[in-house]
């Protein structure tokens, strides 16, 4: 293959480039100012642009498509055709969903109205969205009618796009879809409740279980085929034997994502797609996205993220960062909003986007895609208006933007980390489990959120429900924020992450209850085993996922504290109060600032980079120390200065700061 | 299939009726929203699963729910300063969101979905016990009131909405009516952010003309426009004199208003 995808970025033919780009909608342009806007696009310093290929546009009829024979602009071949001649790399975003302000999401209302495609709920009813501007129902992912009608777009796209791909055309990248999770109707009893999902369920079940005298074991059945199992509509589970089932169906959810990249990839394939395939990832943690999972067994090099800036949540969007840095091989931001939609109350200053780009770079973002660059009607705020005029105060801010990422490599350098913390997979299936009411329109009268949860008295020692990172107060924020404020920069991943990448890492905060798969704690085990240093807690985990004993953690220790094992150490951490002794000071990650609202990352690349984040609404000082001389690169003064560095920085502002070593 | 002369305010009428920024999004949106002074009490078949009280209010315990509707109207004058109070029944929950979701989407707009749907919690679906009945409201506002109030002036218009209340800005809309429909445009947030200089609300007739001729220039053709205070624009909702109550409230400096109702 011409093009690879790795954790240093991507490369065409051998040579790297740094996956940098910005979103326009040819669609929404006429064609006489397609070439201004992507010499503009290049004037900003991108070299790649992303653009959706709305099915609902291109299909006029049934079967019956137009890219550019009546239309001219939706002759997708004609723009292609110019971003080669102009030296633009194009990653294509095919759908079938691709959201965008389209009505219907960008189906066409031919297809999603057939209720051969729909994804039911429990009640039998289809499961309607009006989450995009306009209701329709969520297609199942089970769908095979689904699969067809997509498969015919493709048949219909494939002629302009298969010639087009890089070498012989501009095209380097396909995203698939877009909003990979049910369109966020995660709840697990929400939906899918489709005859062919709940084959599928069956089929999950039948590969996990291998028999149906295991699955009644494990559920406490009394099956005689996989054929008469039903799917859990709401959690009734009354002793610990009953949660199989549900957390089952928790972990079908995760499943029935990756079969349906799995089939569409698949249709892509077949269809002589050969560049890299990618997933347009939400903004969410865990299940029912499995990111790692569908990394490795879809053949997915990037899994990208969707981040919709907010200055005044810096944590938040830190965090988010965090956990693509932790997850993905190039953490990739796939949807970075630079703009936003107009019916959206509010849209960044120049100054609050620039805040929040920094934000990202410095807590690990190496690859982006600015959502959008140019304007088109339904969206405010990008650096080139519809127009195709210069937005200059946003326009500027690229500007400086790309000649500093440029002259400092700052996509060819990593963010210097040696601490992860993990979400449980298992404790976040079983709060996921434990719930009820499915969120549907339920809002529209106010439900009390507690009126979701399931009050469960099933004997645990710690409460799993409560160890999930949505619930506040529980062992893994606590993690976060004790990390945070010992300023010890960390990145996030989930218990699957495998035993090499956790090993580089020197230190890993996982969070416990009562059971915990019996691999996955010989798992840890042999990461402390290998020389790191485990931190858990909040729970000792005795049991496995099926509820029997399973004593490899609570082997290697029995009481809260720290012990070698190995050559490494496990800590047994049932509360942070215990965790002052935890980070030393001769750890290589720490650095030590005299003022605790500040937040501090290095970034190793060509160049060693200093970022320093005031996320606060008020100007601080503060001292650094460092060994070598610094001197400012962004937002800091350009002396070099030895020793101890004494700075003040701006509200909401990053400052950079150039290690001259 | 959008062709370049769109502007914001031309969003296709036939697929983008939208008035759901003025329904409270995330209303809609947040299966978790915050809590304002509602009471309310989940129980199946009668006997009591959940009880959630805001804050500074202590609810006497209870198992068994008899007469949902007597029961939430005895709570709500027992514990005065409640804004609401509402008994749910689990599965009736369930009953409502399967029947939100039969609603006719494929000819609905998202207006027409969410005014459908919030009609079936006020024909009170069994099971869901409001007191007082349950109200739709928009910003503090009856909506259906709101609605016929937006769409009694000149027809098609765009126009300027800025609503003060303790000399703050409380609502600001540039809003789109056509075919007695309608249509959120924009914020005035977005005037204050891009071109156009106009930070907060105008307080003055020469304030109000500025500020409709930069939306006129660069957003729409203002026909209309109001700035008034909260309590004007409440009454001017209900009021059977809505001319009269407007140039009363002029007169007084409580409005600037041109062409509404006329």
């Amino acid at each position: 293959m011409a093009i690879r995808v790795d954790s240093n970025g991507l490369y065409l033919d051998g040579r790297r480039i740094p996956l940098y780009s910005g979103s326009m909608h040819y669609w929404r342009h006429p064609p006489d100012i397609w070439l201004a806007l992507l010499e503009h696009i290049k004037e900003l310093g991108f070299e790649i642009i992303q653009t959706p290929v709305p099915w609902g546009v291109h299909e006029s009829g049934p079967g019956i498509f137009d890219f550019g024979e009546k239309h001219p602009q939706k002759n997708l071949p004609q723009f292609l055709d110019l971003c080669m001649k102009n030296g633009i790399l194009v990653i294509l975003r095919p759908g079938p969903f691709v959201d965008e302000d389209m009505p219907f999401g960008g189906f066409p209302l031919r297809v999603i109205r057939n209720s051969a495609v729909w994804a039911l709920t429990s009640t039998g009813a289809p499961a309607l969205s009006t989450r995009y501007g306009f209701p329709f129902v969520i297609p199942s992912y089970a769908s095979e009618k689904f699969l067809q009608e997509i498969g015919k777009f493709l048949d219909a796209l494939m002629p302009i796009l298969a010639p087009r791909q890089y070498p012989n055309g501009p095209v380097i990248l396909c995203q698939m879809n877009r909003e990979s999770a049910y369109m966020g109707r995660t709840q697990p009893y929400d939906l899918d409740y489709s005859a062919e999902s709940i084959t599928l369920y069956r089929n999950f079940l039948s590969e996990k279980y291998g028999s149906i005298e295991n699955l009644n074991t494990m559920h406490g059945t009394k099956h005689s085929s996989f054929l008469e199992v039903q799917p859990p509509k709401g959690c009734e589970a009354v002793v610990q034997r009953d949660l199989p089932g549900y957390l089952d169906w928790a972990e079908y959810k995760e499943y029935l994502i990756r079969h349906f990249y799995q089939r569409l990839g698949q249709l892509f394939r077949d269809r002589g797609i050969s560049i890299p395939l990618s997933v347009d990832g939400p903004s969410i943690f865990s299940t029912p996205m499995d990111t790692m999972e569908l990394q490795k067994s879809q053949d997915l090099p990037l899994v990208g993220m969707e981040v919709d800036p907010n200055p005044s949540d810096y944590h938040g969007l830190a965090r988010q960062i965090r956990y693509l840095t932790g997850t993905n091989k190039l953490p990739f931001v796939s949807r970075f909003g630079s703009g936003n939609s107009w019916f959206s109350p509010r849209v960044n200053t120049p100054h609050e986007a620039e805040f929040a780009i920094m934000s990202a770079v410095m807590h690990g973002m190496t690859a982006v895609n600015f959502h959008m660059l140019v304007e088109g009607d339904r969206w405010l705020g990008a650096p080139i208006s519809r127009t195709g005029a210069f937005r200059e105060e946003y326009a500027d801010l690229f500007r400086r933007l790309h000649d500093f990422f440029t002259k400092y490599g700052v996509w060819e350098s990593k963010k210097n980390c040696r601490t992860l913390v993990l979400l449980s997979f298992e404790l976040e299936r079983y709060h996921q489990a434990v719930s009820t009411l499915n969120g549907a329109y339920l809002g529209l009268i106010r439900i009390p959120s507690v009126f979701s949860e399931v009050s469960l008295s099933l004997g645990f020692q710690t409460d799993p429900a409560r160890q999930s990172i949505h619930e506040e107060g529980s062992w893994i924020l606590e993690a976060c924020r004790f990390l945070e404020n010992v300023q010890v920069e960390y990145n996030l991943a989930d218990t699957h992450q495998v035993l090499d990448e956790l090993a580089k890492y020197d230190m890993v905060f996982l969070p416990t209850a009562d059971f915990m798969n019996i691999r996955e704690q010989e798992k840890f085990l042999e990461f402390a085993d290998r020389g790191g240093h485990l931190v858990f807690g909040p729970g000792l985990p005795t049991l496995d996922g099926a509820m029997n004993p399973a004593l490899a953690l609570k082997g290697a220790i029995q009481e809260p504290g720290t012990q070698t094992h190995g050559v490494g150490k496990i800590t047994y951490l049932p509360s942070f109060d215990a965790a002052k002794d935890l980070i030393t000071a001769d750890m290589p990650n720490v650095v030590l600032l005299d003022n605790p609202n500040l937040r501090l990352t290095i970034r190793g690349g060509s160049s060693i980079l200093v970022f320093l984040v005031n996320p606060t609404g008020a100007s601080q000082k503060s001292m650094m120390i460092s060994s070598w001389p610094l001197r400012g690169v962004w937002n800091a003064p350009e002396e070099t200065q030895t020793g101890s560095v004494t700075t003040e920085i701006a509200p909401f502002t990053v400052q950079v700061w150039e290690v001259l070593k | 299939m959008i062709v370049r002369d769109v502007e914001i305010v031309d969003l296709r009428p036939g697929v983008w009726r939208n008035l759901i920024s003025l329904l409270d999004f995330s209303r809609l949106a947040d299966v978790r929203p915050t809590h304002p002074n509602i009471l309310s009490v989940l129980h199946h078949g009668g006997k009591v699963l959940r009880v959630y009280a805001p804050a500074g209010f202590r609810v006497p315990a209870m198992e068994q729910v008899d007469d949902p509707q007597e029961l939430a109207k005895k709570l709500y004058y027992q514990l005065p300063g409640l804004e609401s109070v509402q008994i749910l029944e689990q599965d009736s929950l369930m009953l409502f969101s399967d029947r939100v979701q039969r609603i006719d989407w494929m000819t609905s707009d998202m207006e027409d979905f969410t005014i459908n749907a919030f009609r079936l919690v006020e024909q009170d679906p069994a099971g869901l016990s409001f007191f007082p009945p349950f109200s739709w409201k928009w910003n503090g506002f009856p909506i259906e009131d709101a609605r016929t109030w937006l769409v009694s002036g000149p027809d098609p218009c765009a126009y300027f909405l800025g609503v003060v209340r303790d000399a703050a800005p409380w609502l600001t809309l540039i809003l789109r009516v056509a075919g007695k429909k309608v249509r959120l445009i924009t914020t005035i947030d977005y005037l204050a952010r891009f071109e156009i200089p106009v930070e907060g609300l105008p307080s003055s007739p020469k304030d109000l003309a500025t500020v409709c001729e930069a939306i006129h220039d660069h957003i729409a053709p203002i026909r209309a426009a109001l700035i008034c205070d909260y309590m004007v624009f409440a009454k001017l909702l209900t009021s059977e004199e809505k001319r009269r109550d407007l140039t009363l409230a002029v007169a007084d400096g409580l409005a600037s208003s041109f062409g509404i109702l006329e």
